[in-house]
């Protein structure tokens, strides 16, 4: 089971490469646009999709896991899948935070991100930086989607779609471009929607609307911050 | 290969088609004209769709009534989206549309008193009805065809489609030429320099996006009709894609190209739906569906890598990449009878990512602004070529002498005319007061000249002429003086 998340993230790192070789960096060099690049990103998950569907079918699965398994630590009930998970996803904060804060290679990163012209000039490599960050963002990635796995228990090819607009959503409460803005987006639209079907929460919500509550979060949130928690104003 | 030849084929990309250039049109008001990146589009054809269905099987209503309300109800949602969503920058916009398109579909599958849930519209009228809203439509297709002498149903859908679509790209094509399309493709191109005009740029914005969501609206209905039942399943955020490919496949900012990029999308939708011969055959339907998806997809991005200008676009026409910067049609100018420029037309290309580009570009525009109003109130009179944005400006004083304008100056008072003119902002005049102004003034008049020259330069006719050029003190009885709209598009 490590054994397999370690290869689906050595696997989701290399496709992320392959795909900038051939797909990425030619579109930069263009200068395309937002709209071009969304685009094209949407393409490309259409193709993966599609081929995953064509190759191992629609039915949905679910990882050999004991459901019954339960860690009792006061009064929490954990699974093992939910233990496994906050274990791993916090070890990734932790490692992906000092790399970021610490390590050259993350410093450059975030100088990157910042101004990336100005970087060039200052002597670094762009291109290799861009390579490091398709590798960790491909290696997070691999990573979330064994876990997302793992805690819903069972999952099919189109689990990633329902998964990308959470995801975007805490990325834009966080701020675009802002690594503990994303962490707090996702923390704060998370607890968000689990409180809001709480009944000594105004009555709750129907459970149902969950994924609603959180863009409602997010629309709210946006309207305060245009720029997100953490991300900067725009300066013209 | 019989399929290519059989008219149930072609009806079905024909439909298919028509539809996608009702949805497909309101993305190019959107982002063609406005900019916009609306990446909800489905969002909006689902509320026309379901307003429709609902009123006419749960409360009786004519369809004639229904469909209008429904359309209306789409404008309307775009509104409500638009009021909070629109101020956001584009990409954070583009994002919240997508969630705005998920919570319909949402809302949709869970409000099982309202829209049927996930069974769909069958289950409108409560359990063990099946539901209807499309019995008058029929009829009206029928009389239609009755009319026509057209006994096939889907032929007679073929020629209601299109006829609608055609003609709403046909009005969409003149809004884009009338000053409101003007101002809408400003706001694309400089959202700053046109609320610098006077524009209020949210509400343009809101107005485009309205009416692309009314759009969507009308082609939820048609789709609606078409295939007489749907369900929230119908309205994936993938159909928003599929009309963000038809958009880039004719080109952005195109509008005649909508139907021809809807009309290729159509048979490739439909192609792998129908082909029965090799090596079609060797798949399932489910498979086929799937390859379906993934040629899209490739479709998608191959068009963004190698033709983002559109299949039939040339790189620099309106096109996401080049644009030009500064387009000025059929200038005419005259003074004292004499044709100084006689219907000149002038366009500058360029990209807009560079500001210091960008400035210089607007540079010349001021420049040639000022030089038209210069002319224009040296003839007393100061009329329509007047820029919105520096109000009065060159309005001649009270005494009815023109007055040279300071280019650098961004604001004049139109009060100070009658009064000795002391400059705002010392920049390149002395500040002290009355007894500069003849200093002043001469400087100025030097600015006049530099600027007249640099205007002549930008519309290639050499050094000033006497005739058109040379800012000359005596009030010259022009002839005429007519001038086209600029604008940036």
């Amino acid at each position: 089971m490590i054994a397999s998340a370690v290869f689906a993230m050595v696997a989701g790192a290399v496709l992320s490469v392959a795909l900038d070789v051939v797909l990425w960096r030619p579109l930069r060099l263009r200068r395309a646009g937002f709209m071009g690049l969304f685009l094209a990103s949407i393409g490309v998950a259409l193709v993966l999709r599609q081929a995953i569907l064509l190759v191992w079918g629609p039915q949905p699965r679910a990882y050999d896991v004991d459901p019954f398994k339960v860690y009792v630590i006061g009064d929490v009930r954990l699974s093992l899948a939910q233990v496994a998970t906050i274990v791993a996803a916090a070890a990734a904060i932790l490692v992906i935070g000092l790399f970021l804060a610490r390590t050259t290679t993350g410093r450059v990163m975030r100088a990157m991100s910042d101004d990336r012209a100005l970087a060039q000039v200052s002597g670094i490599d762009v291109d290799r930086v861009v390579v490091v960050t398709w590798i960790i963002s491909g290696v997070a990635a691999g990573l979330a989607g064994v876990l997302a796995a793992l805690v819903q228990s069972s999952f099919d090819p189109n689990f990633g779609f329902q998964l990308l607009l959470p995801v975007f959503a805490a990325v834009v409460l966080g701020g675009i471009g802002s690594a503990y803005g994303a962490l707090a987006g996702g923390l704060v639209l998370g607890v968000a929607t689990e409180l809001s079907t709480w009944e000594g929460f105004g009555g709750g919500v129907d459970p149902v609307y969950k994924p609603v509550v959180a863009f409602v979060v997010l629309i709210v949130a946006l309207l305060l911050r245009p720029q997100g928690l953490f991300g900067h104003a725009r300066t013209v | 290969m019989s399929v290519l030849t059989s008219g149930e084929f072609w009806a079905f990309v024909g439909v298919v088609a028509g539809i996608y250039t009702l949805f497909t049109l309101g993305l190019q008001v959107q982002f063609g004209l406005a900019g916009l990146l609306n990446f909800g589009q489905v969002g909006f054809m689902a509320i026309g769709a379901y307003t429709m269905a609902i009123l006419v099987a749960k409360e009786g209503w004519s369809m004639w009534v229904a469909t209008p309300v429904a359309i209306a109800a789409a404008a309307l949602a775009g509104v409500l989206v638009g009021l909070p969503t629109l101020r956001l920058r584009g990409d954070y916009f583009a994002i919240v549309t997508i969630a705005f398109s998920e919570i319909v579909r949402w809302v949709a599958t869970n409000e099982n008193g309202l829209t049927g849930g996930a069974q769909g519209t069958i289950n409108l009228a409560g359990q063990g009805t099946a539901a209807q809203y499309n019995g008058q439509w029929e009829r009206f297709q029928r009389w239609v065809g009755a009319q026509l002498h057209v006994g096939d149903k889907d032929v007679v859908m073929l020629i209601l489609v299109w006829t609608a679509a055609l003609l709403l790209v046909w009005l969409t094509a003149r809004l884009a030429r009338t000053p409101w399309g003007r101002v809408l493709r400003a706001i694309r191109e400089d959202e700053d320099a046109t609320a610098s005009l006077g524009k209020h740029v949210l509400a343009y914005r809101l107005q485009a996006l309205a009416l692309g969501a009314a759009l969507a609206g009308l082609a939820g209905c048609v789709y609606a009709w078409q295939f007489s039942f749907f369900s929230p399943d119908d309205y994936q955020p993938l159909i928003t894609f599929f009309g963000w490919m038809i958009l880039i496949l004719g080109g952005v900012g195109r509008v005649w190209a909508v139907p021809v990029g809807a009309l290729v999308f159509g048979f490739l939708f439909a192609a792998t739906r129908f082909f029965d011969f090799a090596p079609f055959s060797y798949l399932d339907s489910a498979d086929r569906a799937y390859v379906r998806l993934m040629l899209i997809g490739l479709v998608i991005i191959l068009l963004v890598v190698f033709r983002p200008q559109g299949l039939l676009g040339t790189a620099g026409r309106d096109g996401a990449r080049v644009s030009a910067l500064l387009e000025v049609r059929g200038v005419s100018k005259a003074f004292a009878g004499i044709r100084a420029v006689d219907d000149a037309s002038l366009v500058r290309r360029g990209r807009l990512d560079h500001g210091a580009h960008r400035a210089e570009r607007r540079r010349e525009v001021d420049a040639l602004q000022l030089h038209l109003r210069l002319r224009a109130s040296r003839r007393g009179q100061d009329r329509a070529l007047r820029p919105a944005h520096r109000p009065a400006a060159a309005a001649p004083d009270r005494a009815g002498r023109p007055r040279p304008d300071v280019p650098d100056r961004p604001r004049a008072d139109a009060d100070d005319g009658a009064r000795q003119r002391a400059p705002r902002s010392p920049g390149h005049t002395p500040a002290s007061a009355s007894g500069a102004s003849s200093h002043a003034a001469a400087a100025s008049r030097r600015r006049e000249l530099e600027v007249t020259e640099q205007a002549h330069e930008l519309l290639r006719l050499g050094p000033a002429r006497r005739a058109c050029g040379t800012p000359s003190r005596e009030r010259s009885p022009a002839a005429s003086a007519s001038c086209s709209t600029w604008h940036a598009s």
